[in-house]
């Protein structure tokens, strides 16, 4: 009865330790975090200046240009700082477009191309040197050099509006020398240097870009932001510019989104008043951003619901390791049932059947096959991972052999049968032998895919009850190997 | 008799000069571990079981002190065998003189398939039965000798044949 003591001790030990285990409470909750966004910033630059302005250092315009670099920082710190986004500033972006496969060479020929159209002006042969030009412009603009060194295309531009005025195609003229001066919108002429027909085309195009009639929507193309984007990984472009005179300066700012091929903001709000300003900007940035930043759906499950039944079903083979009426230990083999329920992770509450068989030996000592019938009940901790989990059990097992059960050394006993007057001793068990006692057992269960584990277990029984059946028949050893489904 | 076959082979290779022994040593273990396995699958296997049947002299014998036929009822049970020896006449009826014998365990050698038994013989005689199994024909045959204990010269070569694995109880029971 000791057996059954320490049962019953470690059982109310086990409930106490597995009831008292908190339920796993990040089991029911969501796994994954928040996208992080990538924002590039794009060139902010200041397009005010008059006609005028071109020709000459105006201190007000010097100012202004000062204030937008103010901005442009400003800008690219306050998306720094918020939270989910990581920042590409308009250096980085330069830099890395420069890195970008073919760049160096498509811009070595696009350089060449532009040396040879500027060869052809010189030579006077105004339409190879355009085709060279516009050769140019293409490559450049195919390696996105218009944002990585904005100065060279902008010089292509300007011999190509040379030469435009010079042929009196004041129309194409117009816009090269207003793609000059937009890729470059700090360059500035020295009065009389030109003819008088090119200052005043520049002027013009400077006027019309200072009119901003068009500028926002020649800088968002959403094709080539969306292109660049891919080239970048960038998710988010913010575009921006400054205008007005110097003394009524305006911020434009608009974010291009790749998500949705399309623009999340459009704002433009007066610098007059810094503060004033730069609440605007955490106002748009922070609108935005409440909207932009969204949960990564990539890494978002929500964790299946623990399972708590398992059924398995497996092979059983043991080995009475007390067996005082034979030479040599007895086999058993047979299949187990086993149903667990875990309704804690820690807890672990189980009934087994076995049904198995006990083997004659090969000194025959058992006289014949007996099988036996055990139910076991009890309860253990589970640990582990998910997908290793392992359990310490104990638990009450009743055992029942429906056949008679005989044992003996005596080779006669074997042959002419236990009544024949030659066999001196024998042991008999008649049926239906009972054994009662302790089962240990530990287990293991590996996840095979979900819902399915293999399972496998080891133990040992010790028996107090039927006490003659026990002398001659205890300590069974089993293992169990098997597969299960999980509820 | 497989497993006896299995028995031989291994003690011929443990006979094999050292090089073949070290080259083979890893079959032999993974040998073992299959008749281990086996075994612990099956609990007995032929070999405990090779010697019971019922063992009939291929041919009547005709002595002073051993005539007709005789047959030997074993039961065979790992180490250990024990059975009848049954006397019969060139007819096939039991002997009036002595119609039976217990046979009684003496040695037993499972490797080489033999043993040897003695049977108390109704004058008082003790028989002494040695004789080894040869499993390869069809049917199986024990072969050696009889012969009575302490008199040198009543020793008789026999052979016997397997007529039945099984033994049906008359075959145990001899009341003499």
């Amino acid at each position: 009865m000791r057996s059954l003591t320490l049962v019953r001790t470690l059982a109310v030990a086990l409930a106490a330790v597995a009831l008292t285990a908190p339920r796993a409470a990040a089991d029911e909750l969501p796994r994954g975090g928040w996208k992080t966004l990538e924002v590039g910033v794009l060139p902010v630059a200041y397009f005010g200046r008059s006609g005028e302005d071109l020709f000459a250092d105006s201190p007000e315009v010097r100012q202004a240009q000062e204030i937008t670099g103010r901005w442009h920082r400003m800008i690219e710190d306050r998306l720094a700082g918020l939270d989910q986004v990581r920042l590409a500033r308009t250096s980085q972006i330069q830099e890395r477009l420069s890195r970008t496969q073919d760049y160096r060479r498509t811009v070595a020929v696009a350089a060449e191309r532009f040396d040879l159209g500027v060869l052809r002006y010189h030579e006077i042969q105004p339409v190879e040197a355009l085709a060279n030009l516009s050769k140019a412009n293409d490559l450049y603009r195919s390696v996105y050099a218009d944002i990585a060194h904005p100065h060279e295309l902008a010089d292509v531009a300007f011999y190509q509006g040379l030469i435009l005025v010079e042929q009196r195609e004041t129309t194409k003229a117009h816009m090269a020398l207003r793609d000059l001066l937009t890729l470059d919108p700090t360059r500035r002429f020295e009065r009389g240097y030109y003819p008088a027909a090119i200052e005043q085309a520049l002027v013009g195009a400077q006027s019309d870009i200072a009119m901003h009639s068009d500028l926002m929507a020649a800088a968002l193309q959403t094709d080539r932001l969306d292109a660049l984007a891919k080239v970048l990984d960038i998710d988010v472009f913010v575009v921006a510019l400054v205008d007005g005179p110097p003394d009524q300066l305006a911020l434009r700012i608009a974010l291009y989104d790749r998500r949705v091929r399309g623009f999340a903001t459009s704002e433009h709000f007066a610098l007059s008043d810094e503060a004033l300003a730069a609440d605007e900007l955490d106002r748009v940035l922070t609108a935005w951003h409440a909207c932009a930043v969204e949960a990564d759906r990539s890494g978002i499950f929500r964790k299946p619901p623990r399972k708590e039944l398992y059924l398995d079903i497996g092979y059983t083979h043991g080995v009475w390791l007390k067996h005082s009426r034979t030479r040599d230990p007895l086999q058993s083999l047979g299949a187990s049932l086993t149903l667990t329920w875990e309704p804690t992770p820690a807890l672990s509450l189980f009934v087994r059947a076995t049904q198995s068989d006990t083997l004659v030996d090969g000194n025959g000592d058992l006289l014949d096959d007996f099988v036996r019938s055990s139910l076991t009940l009890g309860a253990g901790l589970a640990f582990g991972p998910s997908a290793v989990r392992f359990s310490l059990r104990v638990g009450l097992d009743l055992g029942l052999a429906v056949s008679e059960i005989g044992m003996t050394t005596d080779v006669d006993c074997k042959f002419f049968g236990t009544s024949s007057d030659r066999c001196l001793t024998s042991f008999s068990a008649s049926a239906p032998a009972v054994w009662l006692g302790a089962d240990f057992t530990l287990g293991a269960r590996v996840r095979l895919v979900d819902g399915w584990y293999l399972s496998s277990a080891i133990g040992i029984t010790s028996y107090v009850f039927d006490p003659d059946v026990a002398g001659a028949l205890n300590f069974p050893l089993h293992a169990t190997l098997g597969f299960g489904a999980a509820f | 008799m497989t497993g006896i076959v299995s028995r031989m082979h291994a003690s011929r290779r443990a006979s094999s000069p050292r090089t073949d022994a070290r080259r083979r040593r890893p079959l032999r273990l993974v040998a073992a571990l299959l008749l281990g396995a086996a075994s612990l699958a099956t609990g007995c296997n032929d070999a405990d079981r090779a010697l019971t049947g019922r063992w009939l002299a291929t041919e009547p014998v005709q002595t002073s002190w051993l005539a007709g036929r005789p047959e030997l009822t074993i039961g065979h049970y790992g180490p250990e065998l024990t059975g009848v020896a049954w006397f019969l006449d060139v007819n096939g009826f039991p002997s009036e003189i002595c119609p039976c014998g217990f046979i009684d365990h003496l040695s037993l050698d499972l490797d080489a398939q033999r043993f040897a038994a003695s049977t108390d013989f109704c004058n008082g005689d003790i028989w002494i039965w040695r004789l080894e199994l040869d499993d390869t024909q069809t049917p199986e045959v024990l072969s050696g000798t009889v012969e009575v204990k302490d008199e040198p010269d009543k020793v008789l070569d026999i052979t016997f044949e397997l007529v039945d694995t099984f033994i049906p109880d008359e075959k145990k029971l001899c009341d003499r």
